[in-house]
């Protein structure tokens, strides 16, 4: 798309923005320009710098050195009330918003002033905004009724109805959001951008770059390396190249499988689960696990994935049918499943798996290798010679045995947990969003080891919101949708639109 | 003799309705204050010592409320200044209350005040069976019952409700939005406290025109459970009071009957009916706890 006048003056210029965090510099010598009526999107993966930059330009973090201009004139952003005061809103990947109170209340927490609230007024412009563009929610809906789709264009449509609002950043958008909802997102953004809003798309998916962004730069450890827009042409290999650095990346693609008729590990017949309220989660559902094959399970967040994955752990006793592993049915207690080779990675590690003042070695020892007696102990140094020297660990550099968990990152811990249960070689591994919070590369070697597990003769089940990770790992797909389990699909058969339409509407798309 | 017993219900409830009124706020923000019962006892005697000493009864309203809020005051400063644990904090205030009213009040335990006394509504009042038990009742019992909507209103159509719910709930957003939860807290705790101190002196200026030592007799607790039996709803905390009244009033009937029943059962039989009554209409699907106070509830220190 050819759009002319691009170099308008920036709403939004700095100039050198450094930022260091004891000896580690986050952000070195950052030049930026955000233009009215333009989008301008920043590349990166995760631990480049993206979100760091991003706290600055909100006024979170205040900068070590450079120099912010708004307009042409010099301006201070931090803290983040400067910076909404001068225009520039965020929509934050974790949503600011408050579960119990109902949208039109939010909204008036964080738009309106003073004690007292014209209701009528204020659900008058949500009502406006929401029409102009295309952002359908409910007023007074309470916000835990929502779907994160619903919660974000919640947020949109408070950060459009804050006094002033410019400039408009989004930090990692579609994250949340189903392929179906994509499309009408970006043609948001483009409404957006005729509307002259400067727009600041904070992604690591260059199609989406690719198909809104007038200019794009890719950061890499903290630097900027690479500009395309102003004159450079924004070519998708250009920015993956410049994002990766000089790491090469072997792509992941799972070796077309063998004979269908693989027996089933795993074997679940007219199983129902309930939910944590004791509500139907699914409903009258069959499930096979073949050996060698990896099952990849797609759905909206929400549709029953946690009470799958701990059903088929035996965390979660079943309501209803029954459940068999290698042709036997299994006695209810997760201990039974684990004896019978089962292991699950939680879809919340950080939460779910992890003693935050055990290090890394307790961990392994509290739930993976098997212990040696020494004396009355446990022979720790044999332990950590086996952690050392275990290629699972190496492939997903597992932070050092000795490091306690609350020091790790997010990321350290997925990779932690997911090395862990790669370990055991299981026979049967559950594996919730495997990739989730990682960088590309760091994905990649989880996908590369998933499949090695498959090969091995495990049977996965794979829960993902990452379509493409889903279509490029599984040999067979099943949805998740209105309590219902559909499928199993062939990769081969259906595309990630059909899948998509299975995820919103069930079998009657 | 039923007539009798519902007008006793508002006469009596009134006194633990305002007090679950000011609760209700303070638990909305996410501070739950056991300290209720002391704040009852110091408005009760601070109400009834400024009644004695003035002869206007308003004042003494007055001065009963600003003592129930001086000593939640205590509760503000160390639960929501210094992260103190809430529940026992609460119970040291409670206790507090009641030695601190037991020692100020014994000059009190004798003295006469013409107080609060029922001002029939003019026609109201009039209407056989009903008017007698709705239109006959002190100026603070009408005020009371003006306040429930009104707190309603606050709380769920108004701006600064939203704040102090959004205390209740996620202070990170309060933060985000510029506010500070602290002081909304602080707040809510400091209008509970003067609320419970007016629910005080209705019991001594209005209901029973006399100060005796520990009078409150838990409902000050009573107050606090119903907060959270009534799913913090002011509705239904205004229904529970007066169940509560309700109660007291049939045991007050039962005893002038005479009837052979031990009066330590008829002391119980309130608490009970009410929590039973309680227990009955609560629905936990329905009812949702405020995240922050719900931290408490769970063993966290809260703050």
């Amino acid at each position: 798309m050819e759009r002319e006048n691009l170099l308008t003056e920036p709403l939004l210029s700095v100039r050198g923005l450094t930022k260091r965090f004891g000896s580690l510099t986050a952000n070195r010598s950052i030049d930026l320009d955000v233009r009215k009526g333009s989008i301008h999107a920043i590349l990166g993966e995760n631990g480049a710098g993206k979100s760091t930059l991003m706290k600055m330009l909100y006024g979170v973090y205040k900068p070590d050195e450079g120099s912010v201009e708004i307009d042409g004139r010099p301006a201070e952003l931090h803290p983040p009330a400067k910076a909404r005061a001068q225009g520039v809103g965020m929509v934050f990947q974790d949503f600011r918003v408050v579960p119990a109170l109902t949208v039109l209340d939010n909204i008036a927490l964080a738009v309106e002033k003073g004690w007292g609230l014209r209701r009528r007024q204020l659900r008058r412009r949500i009502v406006d905004v929401s029409a102009k563009y295309g952002l359908a929610v409910d007023p007074d809906a309470s916000v835990w009724e929502l779907d994160l789709g619903q919660r974000q264009r919640l947020e949109i449509v408070k950060v459009l109805l804050m006094p002033g609002t410019r400039i408009i950043i989004f930090d990692e958008p579609t994250s949340v959001l189903v392929p179906q909802e994509v499309g009408a997102f970006l043609d948001m953004l483009r409404r957006l951008r005729e509307d002259g809003y400067g727009i600041l798309l904070i992604t690591h998916k260059i199609n989406e770059v690719l198909a809104v962004a007038d200019e794009a730069t890719v950061l890499r450890s903290g630097e900027i390396v690479f500009r395309a827009g102003q004159g450079e042409e924004l070519a998708g290999e250009r920015l993956i190249a410049a994002m990766m650095g000089d790491k090469t990346l072997k792509a992941v693609s799972r070796t077309a499988g063998g004979p269908d008729e693989a027996p089933a590990a795993m074997a679940v017949r007219g199983a129902s689960i309930r939910g944590d309220h004791g509500e139907l989660a699914l409903e009258a559902f069959d499930l096979d696990l073949p050996a060698g094959r990896i099952t990849g399970v797609a759905g909206i967040s929400g549709s029953g994935q946690r009470e799958l994955a701990e059903a088929l752990f035996g965390l979660r006793p079943l309501a209803s049918g029954t459940l068999e592993i290698g042709g036997k049915p299994m006695k209810p207690g997760v201990r039974s499943f684990i004896e019978a080779g089962v292991t699950l990675v939680s879809e919340d590690p950080v939460k779910e798996s992890v003693v935050p003042g055990f290090t890394i070695l307790e961990h392994m020892a509290l739930d993976g290798y098997p212990l040696y007696p020494k004396g009355l102990g446990v022979d720790w140094s044999r332990l950590r010679a086996e952690l050392t020297a275990s290629p699972e660990a190496a492939a997903l550099s597992v932070a050092a045995p000795d490091r306690r968990a609350e020091t790790l990152s997010g990321g350290n811990i997925q990779r932690m947990v997911l090395a862990r249960a790669l370990i055991r070689r299981p026979g049967i591994l559950i594996v919730s969003y495997p990739s989730r919070g990682l960088d590309i590369g760091t994905a990649y070697t989880v996908q590369r080891q998933l499949l090695e597990a498959a090969a091995q003769g495990a049977a996965v089940l794979l829960l993902s919101e990452d379509l493409d990770e889903l279509f490029k790992l599984s040999d067979r797909l099943v949805v998740l949708a209105g309590k219902r389990l559909l499928g199993p699909y062939r990769p081969e058969e259906i595309d990630q639109a059909g899948i998509g339409r299975l995820m919103l509407k069930g079998e009657s798309a | 003799m039923i007539a009798d017993i519902l007008t006793g219900a508002v006469r009596s409830g009134t006194s633990v309705m305002l007090a679950s009124q000011g609760e209700l706020i303070s638990e909305r923000a996410g501070v739950i204050n056991l300290g209720t019962e002391g704040s009852m006892l110091a408005g009760a005697l601070g109400g009834f010592a400024v009644t004695v000493w003035t002869g206007n009864p308003w004042l003494g309203a007055l001065a009963g409320g600003g003592c129930g809020l001086l000593l939640s005051l205590l509760h503000a400063v160390l639960v929501v200044g210094f992260g103190a644990n809430q529940l026992a904090t609460g119970l040291a205030i409670m206790f507090f209350g009641i030695g601190l009213t037991s020692f100020f009040g014994r000059d009190f335990v004798s003295s006469q005040i013409v107080g609060f006394n029922p001002v029939p509504i003019p026609l109201l009042s009039d209407i056989p069976f009903v008017g007698g038990i709705l239109f006959n009742h002190d100026p603070l019992t009408y005020l009371s019952v003006l306040l429930v909507p009104a707190i309603w209103y606050l709380l769920f159509r108004t701006r600064l409700g939203i704040m102090v719910r959004t205390a209740g709930e996620r202070e990170d957003v309060l933060f985000a939005s510029g506010l500070n939860p602290r002081l909304i807290r602080a707040c809510a705790v400091l209008a509970g406290g003067f609320l419970a101190g007016l629910g005080g002196a209705q019991l001594s200026i209005a209901y029973t025109h006399s100060w005796v030592e520990n009078m409150t007799a838990g409902r000050g607790v009573v107050a606090v459970a119903l907060v959270i039996f009534a799913s913090w709803k002011p509705q239904r905390a205004m229904l529970g009071a007066y169940l509560f009244g309700a109660a007291q009033a049939l045991q007050l009937t039962v005893q002038q009957q005479g009837w052979a029943i031990s009066p330590f059962f008829l002391f119980m039989f309130p608490y009970l009916l009410t929590l039973a009554a309680l227990l009955l209409v609560e629905r936990r699907k329905l009812s949702r706890t405020p995240e922050a106070l719900g931290r408490v509830l769970a063993g966290d220190p809260g703050g």
